[in-house]
């Protein structure tokens, strides 16, 4: 009897472990409930995060093969080869910065036909057109980014739509223009403003105050160090001014070598 | 056939060659109108992609992450225009507001850190700024990196320095960092300390009394460290960009 119960009791264990086990799991309250319930939300995200990246990464094979088309129509455009149109090249150079692919093609000046960059280039200027006269005449493209975007609130520009439409501001006859300094900063100006002048101006507050560093002179204009920094630079370019370069900074002297008579 | 030379092969040559032109052109016709093909059937997939995940994009930073660097490695930057083709995913405010709120810090704190600031700090004052509710987003680094690096192409010098073991600093004002400067930052980045010496740099880094004293002086005349005359011993030199790293880290 005894073996008989040892054999059945043998025989159960393997046969409930060739059936399959109950599919619902009874449903617990108490700490154990929470934990299973939170395993299954997380089992849940992890599902549908999986979707997603599988659902990414057909789309990105898409768009990959898109890239090698465009390559390829790229490089026939700039060797001349066969006959794209005109009109061809234009929407396909829209293709292009709409998808965000770097090219070489669009790198040339962005035809001004554009109707979106146009609207955006008078926008722009209409917005920081008094700020930019109330500071001197000149702002930096990162005071002018911060000023648009704050001032629309939704659908912000890119970086680089700012630029593209800055860059057509001059063509457009607009107030301002885009200006870049031999250090790569790039400013809007007013297009009455020129090199000379600052020059000429900023000589004379240097003979006023004997000498002055970038942050003085920003300072007493009220501007940012970088701009006038870049004044005090081209002042020097014009022969006005002379550098004297320390550990303690960049200071800048009128130029007596120049202009004082020994 | 026998190859015939004289006018009349001449004369086939060039018609063959015609042909072929022709059928390079229509080659290529076919291309630009399979790539405008290509982009429909794109957009409307993309769009549904749009519809299914957005909200995945949205709150976790890790899909993110994910989706930038594929773009990255297939050469699209999803970013390049608020207006272009991924705008549909809405991803394009969250990272402009974003380099707007960085610029925005980086001037506030410029005066005092001289232009450089640790990505955790930014990171903390965006997080106290932009505030809790609203539909407050997780920002992770890596959104603050693509954010700041957007920046670049201002030519305002902002950049983004890795100093080594995953640290990283935001420059806001331009200037060029050196690889040897980059080094004392991170040396000074991954000690407990948030100052350094000639002597600290000649027995970390290994460098020469000259090597480490230029170093010091351009990263003192940029206004990113301040010198301490008041030791007994040596100067010593303070990165304020790193006082309040120092103060928040474990060590």
């Amino acid at each position: 009897m005894q073996k008989k119960r040892w054999e059945a009791s043998q025989t159960s264990p393997t046969a409930s472990a060739s059936k399959p086990p109950p599919p619902n799991i009874k449903l617990r309250t108490g700490i154990v409930g929470i934990e299973r319930s939170i395993q299954e939300k997380q089992k849940q995200t992890d599902e549908s995060i999986s979707l997603a990246f599988q659902d990414l990464s057909k789309l990105m094979v898409m768009a990959k093969d898109m890239v090698h088309l465009s390559q390829n129509i790229s490089t026939k455009i700039r060797e001349k080869q066969g006959d794209i149109t005109e009109d061809e090249t234009v929407r396909f150079k829209s293709y292009l910065l709409s998808l965000g692919i770097e090219d070489p093609v669009t790198r040339d000046a962005y035809k001004s036909d554009n109707q979106y960059y146009r609207s955006l280039a008078k926008q722009i200027s209409e917005i920081v057109h008094t700020p930019i006269t109330e500071v001197g005449g000149m702002m930096t493209l990162t005071d002018v980014y911060c000023r648009v975007n704050r001032a629309r609130g939704l659908e912000l520009l890119s970086p680089e739509d700012l630029l593209n439409a800055c860059r057509l501001m001059e063509s457009l006859d607009l107030p301002l223009k885009l200006y870049l300094f031999e250090s790569g900063v790039m400013v809007l100006q007013l297009v009455t403003l020129n090199d000379e002048s600052i020059a000429d101006s900023t000589a004379e507050l240097l003979e006023e105050k004997g000498s002055l560093s970038s942050e003085e002179l920003a300072q007493f204009l009220g501007i940012s160090v970088m701009l006038a920094k870049e004044r005090l630079l081209t002042t020097e370019k014009f022969g006005k001014s002379c550098r004297d370069d320390s550990t303690e900074g960049l200071r800048f002297y009128p130029n007596w070598i120049l202009n004082r008579e020994e | 056939m026998r190859r015939r030379a004289g006018v009349g092969a001449i004369q086939k040559q060039r018609l063959e060659q015609e042909k072929y032109k022709d059928k390079g052109n229509e080659i290529q016709e076919n291309q630009f109108e399979q790539m405008t093909k290509q982009l429909e059937v794109f957009r409307v997939n993309l769009e549904e992609f749009a519809a299914k995940h957005k909200n995945e994009i949205r709150k976790n930073a890790q899909f993110r992450k994910q989706f930038q660097d594929m773009c990255a490695s297939i050469g699209v930057d999803p970013l390049a225009s608020g207006k272009g083709f991924w705008s549909v995913l809405g991803i394009g405010d969250f990272y402009y507001e974003l380099a707007v709120q960085t610029v925005e810090v980086c001037l506030a704190t410029n005066y005092k850190n001289g232009g450089l600031i640790s990505l955790n700090e930014l990171r903390t004052r965006l997080i106290k700024a932009r505030g809790q509710g609203k539909q407050h987003q997780e920002i992770s680094q890596d959104d603050l990196i693509c954010a700041a690096r957007k920046l670049k192409i201002f030519g305002n010098g902002f950049s983004v320095v890795s100093v080594g073991k995953g640290q990283y600093m935001v420059q806001s004002v331009p200037g060029e960092l050196s690889m040897d400067h980059t080094a004392v930052i991170q040396q000074v980045a991954n000690s407990s300390q948030a100052y350094t010496s000639i002597s600290i740099l000649r027995d970390q880094l290994n460098w020469e009394r000259d090597r480490a004293q230029k170093a010091l002086g351009h990263l003192l005349k940029e206004g990113l460290v301040w010198i301490d005359l008041q030791n007994p011993t040596e100067k010593l030199y303070y990165f304020p960009s790193l006082f309040t790293a120092c103060i928040n880290s474990s060590n």
